[in-house]
């Protein structure tokens, strides 16, 4: 990227975690390292939640490392704090305490991981204090039956994140703005996940994870419009720079390209 | 708060052109599942790679793995006659069956079409890569030093580390198509140390750090540039080698260099 190393940073990340996966190695898993691929690739700020929160129900230990991380860096990293619908009142206790400090911008929920379904009566605290208090809510959508791989493959935590469940939720609150990351995940997931923002004001998708299907940006920005996307990478999954080379390259306006890139984002978590 | 989207689109664009890149990993025909958009033909397919600024691509037909790679190799040729940027790659099948004819009349032809390099897909095709079912077909691609590219999800990791090492001057090109990206480092870390025929290519590479990792411990020149177009977008693959945090001359020998020596090395 030798070309744009001196371009001021101006990409906000809507969506990386921190921390570690048991099924997988993450080199150089650290904060100065991500900083330094941030400043190196055009990322202004991340948003981050820590997936110890989203995989387990250590909530506590999450919520913890992800504000010493926020602390580190301030306004390099943002954070999330992490709702779990199994235990909605001590949950909703750490999430309303950490909501209240300096440099969290919203929540993130991972129905998959945590095993509840979107639409369970377990996220209902956390809907209304969003709802009541205009937080944002990132929550992970993935489709059951991924279509694009060959013989398919069912999996089964995912039947809880399936952007359809967002649907009955937008409609109950709508103040409530519920951002679905991955924009549904596969293919499948993809067509509930333009539906549902398609009918829903209040819903928006990011462009997160490891699907890099050709021609899906374009597809989205025509079905739902530029102003619905959020940029999100997840990092430290997966690589940023994958993500904005197919913002860039994508036959989308320069316009549509920047509502993506941070004008999005910095209108719902208001930065500026 | 002001953005910089256009100048870095503009040099992004400009370093793809420096680089020169050979894609790999280029399809035909239409793929077997669904998708937003397709491209399926041949001039399709060249006048995205224009837009890519991609240079040349090695191409292989949709129909060679949802049919039979007689259909598939025989349709790939045609299409791709007259088109001096693209060249073939074959998927093949074990010699068990008498599919192919004899193994070596059908190698030797294929390299007569200009054709180096070859894919398989035991699992698609339902037979195994070990050498009980594959001896014949992998010692011939090793006598000629043909490159292999396979995908991990098309077998196993102990059977992709049981022919690297039994087959040691095969150049095997693991791609992850179609899986979760790099997300094998464990499996895929001892095997490159194990095996140096190894080789990586770009496409669902992007695993956090994951390129710039397998660089770091075994230099670039086990990393191939390839997109899985039109399936996946180039674009993902094509930053992270711009992008990516090693000198010039290795983007230079990831883009085409590797490619190019490995097809120049088959023995014809």
């Amino acid at each position: 990227m030798s070309a744009h190393d001196n371009l001021e940073p101006f990409i906000i990340d809507a969506h990386i975690h921190l921390g570690h996966m048991a099924n997988f190695f993450m080199p150089d898993n650290t904060l100065d390292r991500m900083i330094r691929l941030m400043d190196r690739c055009g990322i202004k700020a991340v948003c981050a939640s820590h997936i110890v929160g989203l995989m387990t129900h250590h909530f506590e230990y999450a919520h913890a490392e992800t504000l010493k991380a926020v602390q580190a860096f301030p306004g390099r990293i943002y954070g999330y704090a992490i709702y779990n619908p199994h235990f909605p009142e001590k949950s909703m206790e750490v999430v309303k305490d950490h909501l209240g400090k300096k440099g969290f911008i919203g929540v993130k929920i991972h129905p998959a991981g945590h095993r509840y379904p979107i639409d369970g009566v377990g996220y209902t605290p956390l809907w209304e204090h969003a709802s009541e208090h205009g937080i944002p809510v990132l929550t992970h959508t993935w489709d059951a039956t991924p279509q694009n791989t060959y013989p398919y493959e069912l999996v089964p935590a995912q039947v809880n994140a399936q952007p359809k469940l967002v649907d009955p939720v937008a409609e109950r609150y709508p103040d409530l703005r519920i951002i679905m990351a991955h924009s549904g995940g596969h293919y499948n997931g993809h067509l509930q996940a333009i539906e549902v923002a398609r009918k829903r004001k209040n819903v928006f998708v990011d462009i997160a994870g490891e699907t890099i299907s050709f021609g899906l940006i374009e597809w989205f920005v025509t079905e739902i419009g530029a102003g619905k996307i959020l940029f999100g990478s997840d990092i430290n999954w997966l690589d940023p720079r994958a993500h904005i080379g197919r913002v860039l390259g994508s036959r989308i306006s320069t316009a549509d390209k920047e509502r993506i890139f941070y004008k999005n984002a910095d209108s719902l978590f208001r930065f500026s | 708060m002001k953005g910089y989207t256009a100048e870095l689109e503009k040099s992004f664009r400009d370093e793809v052109k420096s680089l020169g890149f050979f894609d790999a990993n280029c399809w035909i025909g239409r793929p077997n599942f669904p998708g937003p958009y397709y491209l399926h033909g041949v001039e399709e397919i060249v006048e995205h790679l224009d837009y890519c600024g991609i240079e040349r691509a090695m191409v292989s037909h949709a129909l060679a793995r949802f049919s039979h790679p007689l259909v598939g190799n025989d349709l790939l040729l045609k299409a791709i006659d007259g088109f001096p940027r693209l060249t073939g790659s074959f998927v093949l099948l074990p010699g068990a069956t008498g599919e192919l004819g004899s193994l070596d009349g059908y190698l030797d032809s294929m390299l007569k079409a200009n054709v180096r390099a070859v894919r398989l897909f035991p699992k698609s095709h339902n037979y195994s890569l070990g050498d009980w079912t594959c001896s014949d077909l992998l010692s011939r691609l090793e006598e000629r030093l043909l490159p292999l590219f396979i995908w991990p999800r098309e077998t196993d990791w102990d059977t992709l580390y049981e022919v690297s090492s039994r087959h040691a001057r095969l150049p095997v090109v693991l791609e992850q198509c179609e899986e979760e990206a790099f997300w094998n480092l464990r499996y895929l870390v001892p095997l490159l140390e194990k095996c140096a025929n190894v080789r990586v290519e770009t496409n669902k590479g992007h695993l956090y750090l994951g390129i710039d990792e397998i660089v770091r411990r075994f230099g670039a020149g086990r990393v191939i540039f390839g997109s899985n177009t039109p399936i996946d977008d180039p674009f993902a693959s094509l930053m992270l080698v711009t992008g990516g945090d090693f000198p010039e001359d290795d983007k230079r020998r990831i883009a085409h260099g590797n490619l190019d020596t490995l097809r120049s090395g088959v023995k014809m």
